[in-house]
């Protein structure tokens, strides 16, 4: 019997990012995982995944998002913010992603 | 981006690929904007507009001033990457995670360009309401309308800080932003208050911040997270536009 190749990448991808689905003890504030959300939170991080035309279901929601999980208008605040720089306005993708991983390098920042 | 070409930036820097006239303004824009963000001028920004015009320049502005916020938010809080792959030790598992996460990123996600309406003039006077008066190059943001809309969220969230805690911010943030490499990458006595030193770190080297920095600030201010939640968007957004501001001093051009 042969394995479907999309669900094979989903589950690859589940595979990948499953302990970013899960509480963070290592940092300095409290993550709040999708599961453990409060109905406010949920509801902020599926505008985000509907903002960044996120595929997939359940949605995975970076730990850059979950650091604003104490404050759920925060999470859709830079949610739309992110929508905008990201995927609004002319210029190709490849120049922002140019200038973002520069900045990132240069800061020395591994997120 | 090319995966490939992704990774020999993010491992080696900008020296490591084959830039165009345009890339070479970007990368001496950012590491100004790294190095020493305290002199930047509209002068820095000219390059960049004479490779992508005024609205192209003020699009790279705004993803420039996107990421110093999001690199210090990242640090400040002590994520590291959303795939263990990428991680700091191997670099050949971590050279393998950076593409897995390029393809990962194409499949999971809808990556193509989507026009902006907003009315700019009224987004603009918004965000004055917030910020005050803005620097007179920010009337050229009419050319690139998704950085007036990205200001306006800024701005919608900024209302809801806590106002004595912002103006600290404000204040140790501007005062803090290197002025030369030596600021930017030495050892310099911090502020004695815990709040202004992580302000001060957060601001010159965010990677160096450490859980004890946070800790203090819980013990002085009683902060719980979402108080340090907002004092960790205030240091990381005031970076972002002391660059922006720098930048826009002037119209751009």
């Amino acid at each position: 019997m042969s394995i479907p190749h999309r669900a094979l990448a989903r589950t690859a991808t589940f595979a990948a990012y499953w302990p970013a689905t899960q509480p963070h003890d290592m940092t300095r504030i409290t993550l709040i995982p999708k599961h453990q959300a409060s109905p406010d939170l949920r509801r902020a991080y599926a505008t985000v995944a509907t903002l960044w035309g996120m595929r997939g279901e359940p949605p995975l929601v970076a730990q850059i998002v979950q650091c604003f999980s104490h404050r759920p208008f925060m999470v859709e605040q830079v949610g739309f913010g992110y929508r905008y720089v990201g995927w609004g306005g002319r210029l190709p993708r490849t120049v922002r992603e140019f200038t973002a991983v520069l900045v990132s390098r240069e800061n020395d920042c591994f997120y | 981006m090319e995966a490939g070409r992704v990774t020999r930036i993010a491992e080696q820097g900008a020296s490591a690929a084959h830039l165009d006239a345009g890339e070479r303004a970007i990368a001496a824009l950012v590491h100004q904007s790294v190095r020493a963000p305290a002199r930047l001028d509209p002068a820095s920004l000219r390059p960049v507009v004479a490779a992508y015009g005024v609205g192209g320049a003020l699009e790279i502005v705004a993803v420039v001033a996107l990421f110093h916020f999001v690199n210090r938010v990242a640090d400040l809080v002590g994520i590291r990457s959303d795939l263990p792959l990428v991680q700091p030790r191997w670099r050949w598992l971590r050279q393998v995670g950076v593409r897995l996460q390029a393809i990962m990123m194409r499949r999971v996600m809808d990556l193509s360009n989507c026009p902006v309406e907003i009315d700019v003039s009224q987004a603009l006077a918004e965000v004055e309401t917030v910020f005050g008066p803005l620097p007179p190059g920010y009337r050229a943001v009419a050319e690139a309308p998704n950085v007036a809309g990205f200001l306006k969220v800024v701005a919608g969230v900024v209302r809801g800080l806590e106002s004595t805690m912002l103006e600290r911010v404000t204040r140790v943030v501007a005062g803090a932003l290197p002025a030369s490499d030596n600021e930017a990458t030495g050892f310099h006595p911090r502020p004695a208050d815990p709040m202004d030193a992580l302000a001060f770190v957060g601001t010159r080297y965010a990677v160096r911040t450490t859980d004890a920095m946070v800790d203090a600030v819980r013990a002085r201010y009683g902060y719980g997270d979402a108080e340090l939640t907002d004092l960790f968007y205030a240091i990381a957004m005031r970076n972002g536009l002391e660059r922006m501001h720098r930048l826009l001093a002037a119209p751009p051009g």
